[in-house]
């Protein structure tokens, strides 16, 4: 890992904060008695300080049979903070006479969990209930409180096909929906009906079915009623699930199932070798377990026709909007909230808000909604509030034009827009001075005053560069021009070393380039041989020897006879052997002979000699070095 | 002197990101129907401009307050940030990029740093501090080399040339340090919600989302389709596409 990635990871780590924090949660029953035969209504309340509070996760509960009854939802702008508040509202209709309890119900934030404390409830025997049968399945014939789902099922199978030859056995179920087509999101009631014909020692467990494109809502609570059936007697328990289509296509329920103990009929023989794993089965007098299975179901989903209205975001139901605002009178660089409040048939989970007209009135801010659901006579639907804040961008009267809201309504087929009325509002001018907005909460209730600054700065008139910006870039466009200063800086160090060093001393210059400069004489010499000027050749080679000599010794040997030459190097470079010493003789007298004879040299001679007087240079050089 | 004619020069050069006759008069277009509360349409004027001079800061200024009228946060923040990264001291500029961070749950200002401290932190821009440090060192290698050449004045040049050199050591280290500067390999979610993945493909689980404007440190930008980045305020990292993220 590279130390930039270290570092980084580390700061995360020493960063780490929970994503929300300030959740509450708290489970709380309307009852901690219930009779076998009624139900509890518990309540799951998240409070949190966010729009989008995580949902509750029920446990298992053997205990109970456990139908969603809906959600309500307030959401609130408190001192410039967003909170929230969900209640999900469940009913439980116990299974068995006893103590029952409500294990810890958890809710997952996706870092932390919060648990909700144990609840616990006494279910008693009803002191009514008809005894032995026939009133058997989930405690039929005595139900929690069928009001309309109730009396049009009392004393008929309300018109459910059986299944061929189901009805000749003592328990059964049928599974059906109340149309076999619908539209994406529209509502399509599914029934589920337990039959039997038998006393049973405890309310059923019932195991709902899979969904396959579909999304449920339970329509509680469980009706039941009584029915003849060739003749046999039968006590039905009923429950019913709202689906909506998530896509077009074909959707399926699957198989869903009922455990019910019926009254065990048959005799237990101690004889009998499966005597004990029989005897456990029977739960202890809870009787035999009977379970019986649903066949699954399709549906066809279909899609919404063509010719959406502008701004059809995918409502489906029966819907009218109304549009409301906290106040109608306001001073100019306040706020105001507007409420849009969508209500009617439909599934409103997935209703979004509807766009707010576009004028140049008004500026909006953040949009929150809160719903609360309904299942009034198993129809779903409720109320969805979509909150605004906004501010006004001039003073006088001012107008909020409608909002509009198209859905679309499966029982017409068609299209529809719904609006609310233009609301009217006076801002009056604004104190100067007066720096704050008053953000109340959505649902009217007046709170804090938050000062917050006013708006972003306007438009800037300015163009291209500021004066120092551009001087930086043509400083830093082209980053090599910083090696011309580096450049001056090493040649001025040189030239200084040079100068306090070499220059300052003109004899060790001379010593250290003598041998140097001989060659490129010889060189000279050779260029000349080649030119066919042997005479220069001889000239340019004696001065070689003679100047080499002379910056060697520091003296003016080119003044010096040949003696005075051959005594003076012997004296200055003792080390000097005698075979160099007669070489400079031997050369130097060739060089005198052919300067004075030129016209007798030739191009051979020449360049024997230049070769010589290489030689001789090379072994003086080295003798020289050693003195 | 020979760094005041230099810089004489310089300023009298045309200013290399000048905006010419018609960007002027589009610009000015653009301003209007930023004026008659179109903010769409200057949002897309600016766009327009912005592909011709990318690097205006004023042009970036002026693009991130119609995207902020139109309420796109993500790419108010950026042109905000752009320009700033010009603009250090221009107080419309910070004034607007604090007031889109704060508007997003962030803050220009990291808590607990007094706020005057943090604009003499950034009272200069990169290229700005860049310019300094390569100021220094030419006047770091002049004074050496006069000290070199006229040895009488080495006893006056060699004292100007040690201040250089600490000059040039300050601002290098000032430009290092803002390496780690928050904004400084930096993105800014632009789209409505960026989902931060535990690996770099869809098929990893999605475990958090990010609101748009929300500034991130890029850690691995190598791969095309996604960016390893790093949330600071709520110390997690993950992928994200990298569609959904501007480079600041």
């Amino acid at each position: 890992m590279k130390p930039g990635k270290a570092l980084l990871a580390l700061s995360l780590l020493f960063l780490s904060a929970p994503v929300r924090a300030g959740l509450t949660v708290a489970a709380s029953v309307d009852r901690h008695e219930v009779d076998i035969d009624g139900s509890v209504r518990l309540t799951v309340t998240v409070s949190g300080d966010t729009a989008n509070v995580p949902e509750p996760e029920i446990p298992r509960l053997d205990a109970f049979n456990v139908y969603s009854s809906g959600r309500s939802q307030n959401i609130s702008f408190i001192n410039g903070r967003v909170s929230s508040s969900v209640s999900f509202t469940y009913v439980l209709e116990p299974r068995y006479i006893g103590k029952a309890v409500i294990p810890p119900i958890s809710v997952f934030t996706g870092k932390e969990k919060f648990l909700t404390r144990q609840i616990e409830i006494a279910v008693r025997g009803t002191a009514k209930r008809p005894q032995p049968q026939p009133r058997p399945a989930p405690r039929p014939g005595a139900p929690a409180a069928p009001p309309a789902g109730g009396q049009r099922a009392q004393g008929s199978s309300g018109g459910t096909k059986v299944p061929q030859g189901a009805e000749e056995a003592p328990i059964f179920m049928v599974v059906e929906a109340d149309k076999d087509s619908a539209y994406v999101n529209e509502q399509v009631t599914m029934s589920v009906k337990f039959f039997t014909s038998v006393p049973l020692t405890s309310n059923p467990q019932y195991v709902p079915p899979s969904l396959k494109g579909l999304l449920a809502e339970d329509l509680p609570p469980v009706r039941t009623g009584e029915t003849v059936l060739k003749g046999r007697r039968y006590s039905y328990s009923e429950i019913r699930t709202a689906l909506f289509g998530l896509q077009d296509g074909q959707a399926v329920i699957g198989r869903s199932k009922i455990i019910a103990q019926i009254t065990g009929d048959n005799f237990l023989d101690p004889m009998d070798p499966s005597f004990f794993q029989k005897f456990f089965s029977m739960s202890m007098g809870q009787g035999r377990a009977h379970e019986v299975t649903s066949e699954p179901l399709s549906l066809r989903i279909l899609p919404l026709p063509e010719g959406a209205p502008p701004g059809f975001k995918g409502a489906v139901g029966n819907y009218i909007v109304s549009a409301s605002v906290d106040r109608k009178e306001l001073k100019a660089g306040e706020a105001l909230t507007l409420s849009v409040s969508v209500s009617g048939r439909g599934h409103l989970n997935t209703v979004t808000a509807p766009d707010l007209p576009e004028t140049g009135d008004f500026r909006y801010y953040d949009t929150a909604s809160s719903y609360s659901l309904t299942k009034h006579d198993d129809i779903v639907g409720g109320k969805k509030v979509f909150t605004t804040v906004m501010i006004p961008r001039s003073e006088g009267r001012q107008v909020i034009p409608p909002v509009k809201f198209p859905f679309f309504d499966p029982g017409t087929k068609r299209y529809h827009t719904a609006e609310t009325r233009p609301i009217e509002i006076n801002v009056l001018k604004g104190d100067p001075s007066a720096r704050a907005y008053s953000f109340v909460g959505a649902n009217g209730g007046g709170g804090e005053i938050k000062p917050i600054s006013s708006d972003i700065r306007y438009l800037s008139r300015r163009e291209g560069l500021p004066a120092p910006a551009r001087l930086a870039l043509l400083l830093t466009a082209f980053p090599a021009h910083n090696a011309v200063p580096l450049l001056l800086l090493l040649g001025a160090l040189g030239y200084a070393r040079l100068r306090d060093g070499a220059l300052a001393d003109p004899r060790r210059l001379r010593w250290r380039r003598a041998f140097r400069a001989a060659m490129k004489r010889r060189d000279e010499a050779l260029k000349a041989i080649e030119a066919g000027d042997n005479p220069r050749a001889v000239g340019v080679l004696y001065d070689a020897l003679t100047r080499y000599l002379s910056d060697k010794s520091g003296d003016d040997i080119e003044s010096f006879t040949l003696k005075r030459t051959l005594e003076h190097v012997r004296k200055r470079f003792p080390a000097t052997g005698e075979f160099s010493l007669g070489e400079i003789r031997t050369l130097w007298e060739q060089l005198e002979f052919y300067h004075f004879s030129s016209s007798s040299i030739t191009k051979e001679n020449a360049t024997d000699l230049v070769n010589k007087c290489a030689v001789l240079l090379e072994i003086l050089e080295k003798e020289f070095d050693g003195k | 002197m020979r760094t005041a004619i230099l810089a004489a020069l310089l300023f009298a050069a045309p200013a290399p990101a000048a905006a010419d006759g018609a960007d002027a008069g589009g610009r000015a277009g653009a301003d209007k129907l930023y004026n008659d509360s179109l903010y769409q349409q200057a949002a897309a004027a600016y766009e327009e401009l912005l592909r011709a001079l990318p690097g205006d800061p004023y042009l970036l200024y002026n693009a991130g307050n119609a995207q902020f009228r139109v309420k796109r946060p993500g790419r108010a923040l950026l042109y905000y940030a752009r320009a700033w990264r010009t603009l250090p001291r221009d107080a419309d500029v910070r004034y607007n990029l604090d007031f889109a961070l704060k508007s997003t749950g962030q803050s220009l200002v990291p808590e607990g740093v007094p706020p005057f401290l943090h604009r003499l932190y950034y009272s200069a821009s990169d290229r700005e501090i860049a310019a300094l440090a390569s100021l220094a060192f030419w006047a770091l290698c002049l004074l050496g080399a006069g000290a070199a050449l006229r040895p009488a004045l080495k006893d006056r040049l060699l004292p100007a040339a040690g201040a250089s050199a600490a000059l040039l050591l300050f601002f290098c280290a000032w430009g290092a340090a803002r390496l780690s500067a928050p904004l400084r390999g930096a993105a800014v979610v632009v789209q409505h919600e960026a989902t931060l993945r535990s690996g770099p493909n869809e098929t990893f689980n999605a475990y958090a989302a990010l609101p748009e404007g929300r500034v991130v440190k890029i850690i691995d930008d190598s791969r095309e389709d996604f960016w390893e980045v790093g949330v600071q305020k709520e110390g997690i990292k993950g992928w994200i596409t990298r569609d959904e993220l501007e480079r600041i």
